[in-house]
């Protein structure tokens, strides 16, 4: 499921934990679940955009509303080398 | 003392269960060497006392966090003498990948079915004995809240600490292959001297599953020949298959299906929800974006309605009357009259030309607040990511665009997000064509002044017009100077959820406090200089063209003649904007006070400037030279002074040339 579930993403790349549910018949903590391992295998990594400005922003004394500028509702996804080797590995069901 | 280890998922009722087994004998602490709590009582049971260890909640037992290393390392080095996994009943799937966990440890298991009371709320059914059966484990439901169970487990747990069960755990296939890697690494290490405590076969399991924590033990015992072979299985395997690590996982996924496809019976849930149907059609592929750009619409214009209507001419007032007042307490104590013209012009018609508008700014960033929260942002994002593809730029330029709208700073630093160097360049470039919270109050100004009934289409359009030219530079940055393929990236639709009020107010807050700490220092600091500017060769009539100010104005003035507004009080606020956007409306509020009556800026723009150049201005103002803090990002973002220069000048040149288009071409079709 792990790895079909990587090609799903993928395929689509605008995705909700509930619609991968439906798809693959389970729960969305279990989507959740796999998410988490695939994070921790490496294939995907998890990207903060909401607390960028907070980090990119220590060292900038610029602009005083650098820091209040956030987009907290939007998660995204990279999809790493290791990632892109498994979706592409020929053996991939 | 014999021991019984409670673990399980987070929110799985484990504490509850923990204060129901030991009561008041707890002693709380800590693991050594983390800053993990550490949770241990006494149970008593027939006069006999049983240590119980409430360990971490986690959702598995790798070396992913502190949490999951504490709990696998008691697990299986401290050894207790059974272990109760809480297993939350109403779900089940992910709380089974744990419990398949503790069955590839080898440990006694007891399995607390616990939250029986919600699972059959939810109409939730489990056959216990098919569950027992399954995992080969003594499963005893319980509802810790009520301390239903408790006793059942209780003895349950005694009873197989004194091994009056016999446990046939299940033990999972990984298929024949990996099965057969598992026996070969695992002889090898039982024949190896090196000093692991971990049980072999679970240590084999964990190689070929790519551990970090368990690759570096090896390694630290002198493993190198185990890793050497478990290096050789692993490709041995991939060469014909995935890589075992996948495998692995794939099968306790496979495991846990066959479980909960057998014990556990869910009413269907309902395949299309309200949140769906939302989806269909916020997402759609055609409608999708006439969508966004509605709702879009629609903020303008309440922005409009409610901030200038109802509160900005409250706010203006009161600014207006706060000036008069000051002006004749400062009279009333003998002020000197520099002091008197500076707080007036200055302050009142600087700053104050740029406060009358924080209630419209108020306003607007409440609804983004509101769009935010509520979930749409992402749809949009998602809406978007289809025309930046076709565009050949990356899904989350769009991202730092949404970001930019606030201020273009962070805007850049959301780029960073972009792996590609030539997609974080094109992103990084464009930004500063996405109009910031800072140039809101230049729009206002103009648009009170020309285009009152039409606020919010003007504004909407103004902002249309912005991302229109950045996606139209991203084009051609794509096809010229960073060519390549857009990399692909994932993004999460969260669920809708109802707007908080304290969230919504605090975004906004955010907001309006960064703009008014911005207007006490940086516009203050701009209008105070540039008042000196404009008072000073001593004896020249005050913002006059024959002030220094003015004299700079005149020099620069003749570049903006083809846009339609070169005159040098224009040129002077453009010229103060590239050190701050508000300061474009505090200059012209200090350098037109005095034009007609009062201080009121809005009368003073329709005497000197017609709708068409207000709208050729507007234009410059979106598109021209960032603020200096942008500069200042764009080079430490792009580690190039070259590109800092090059954003000046384009961005520049981009402002210029579309203003002298929309003058030029509206005078050619009769607009004044």
């Amino acid at each position: 499921m792990v790895t079909d579930i990587l090609k799903a993403i993928v395929h689509q790349p605008i995705f909700s934990k509930k619609n991968l549910a439906h798809q693959f018949h389970t729960s969305e903590p279990m989507i959740e679940q796999v998410l988490s391992d695939l994070k921790r295998m490496g294939c995907i990594q998890e990207e903060d955009t909401s607390n960028l400005c907070d980090k990119g922003c220590a060292s900038c004394k610029g602009c005083p509303m650098a820091s209040s500028t956030t987009s907290n509702t939007i998660i995204s996804f990279r999809v790493t080398e290791k990632g892109k080797r498994v979706i592409n590995q020929k053996n991939f069901c | 003392m014999k021991t019984i280890a409670l673990v399980g998922n987070p929110n799985s009722g484990k504490t509850t269960l923990f204060n129901a087994l030991t009561g008041a004998n707890q002693h709380v602490g800590n693991w050594p060497g983390v800053t993990v709590e550490k949770k241990e009582g006494i149970l008593t049971f027939n006069k006999e006392k049983y240590k119980v260890v409430d360990l971490p909640g986690t959702y598995s037992l790798g070396a992913y966090s502190e949490d999951e290393m504490v709990a696998r390392n008691f697990i299986l080095l401290d050894r207790p003498d059974v272990v109760i996994n809480v297993v939350d009943a109403t779900n089940m799937e992910r709380n089974l990948y744990l419990t398949t966990q503790l069955l590839e440890m080898g440990v006694k298991v007891i399995v607390a079915l616990n939250m029986m009371d919600e699972a059959a709320e939810k109409n939730i059914k489990i056959n216990m004995d098919k569950l027992s059966k399954q995992l080969g484990t003594l499963v005893v439901p319980t509802i810790a809240s009520k301390k239903n169970g408790i006793k059942d487990l209780i003895r349950v747990s005694v009873e197989s600490i004194k091994g009056n069960y016999s446990y046939s755990q299940k033990e999972i296939s990984y298929g024949k292959e990996i099965d057969a890697q598992i026996e070969k690494i695992r002889e090898v290490l039982e024949s190896s001297s090196m000093s692991v405590q971990y049980p072999y076969q679970w240590v084999a399991l964990k190689l070929l599953e790519n551990d970090s924590y368990m690759n570096e033990l090896i390694k630290d015992n002198q493993g190198s020949t185990v890793l050497n072979m478990v290096q050789e299985s692993i490709d041995h395997i991939a060469a014909t298959n995935m890589e075992p690590e996948f495998i692995i996982v794939d099968k306790r996924y496979e495991f846990i299906a066959n479980i909960v496809k057998e014990a556990v019976t869910k009413p269907s849930e309902e395949v299309v929800t309200t949140s769906d149907r939302i989806d269909k059609i916020v997402t759609h592929k055609w409608f999708g974006l006439p969508i966004f750009a509605l709702i879009m619409f629609i903020v303008y214009q309440l922005t409009f309605t409610i901030g200038e209507d109802i509160l900005g001419e409250a706010v203006a007032g009161g600014i207006e009357s706060l000036a008069e007042n000051v002006g004749i307490l400062l009279g009333n104590i003998n002020a000197p009259e520099w002091l008197i013209a500076f707080v007036s012009e200055g302050i009142f018609g600087g700053i104050g030309a740029v406060l009358e508008f924080v209630p419209l700014i108020m306003v607007m960033y409440l609804l983004f607040g509101i769009l935010e929260d509520s979930g749409y942002m992402a749809r949009a994002a998602y809406v978007m990511d289809r025309i930046m593809r076709s565009l050949g730029l990356h899904g989350k330029t769009f991202i730092s665009m949404l970001v930019g709208t606030g201020c273009n700073v962070p805007g850049i630093m959301a780029t960073r997000t972009l792996d590609s160097k030539k997609d974080r360049m094109i992103a990084m470039l464009i930004n500063p064509f996405i109009s910031c919270g800072a140039k809101l109050p230049i729009y206002l100004v103009f648009i009170a002044a020309f285009f009152p009934e039409h606020g919010g289409l003007v504004l909407f359009s103004l902002y249309v017009f912005g991302f229109l030219v950045a996606l139209l530079m991203g084009k051609i940055f794509s096809k010229t100077l960073f060519k390549g393929e857009p990399s692909y990236f994932i993004m999460e639709l969260p669920p809708y959820r109802m707007p908080t009020v304290k969230g919504v107010l605090l975004h906004m807050w955010d907001k309006v406090s960064s703009f008014l700490k911005r207007a006490g220092t940086v516009i203050f600091t701009v209008v105070t200089i540039l008042w000196v500017l404009s008072v000073l060769p001593y004896g020249v009539e005050p913002h006059s063209q024959a002030s220094i100010l003015g004299k700079i104005g005149t020099f620069i003035a003749p570049i903006f003649k083809p846009a339609g507004f070169g005159t040098w009080q224009a040129s002077v606020g453009l010229f103060a904007g590239i050190v701050a956007k508000e300061a474009v409306i505090a200059t012209l509020g200090m350098v037109y006070a005095g034009v007609e009556e009062g201080t009121r800026l809005v009368m003073a723009i329709q005497e000197v400037f017609t709708p068409l150049t207000a709208v050729s201005f507007m234009i410059m103002t979106l598109l021209y030279t960032p603020c200096a803090a942008v500069i200042g990002t764009i080079r430490r973002e792009t580690n190039s002074r070259k590109w800092a220069i090059v954003t000046v000048f384009y961005t520049f040149a981009v402002g210029w040339i579309l203003s002298v288009l929309v003058f030029q071409i509206g005078k050619l079709l009769g607009f004044s």
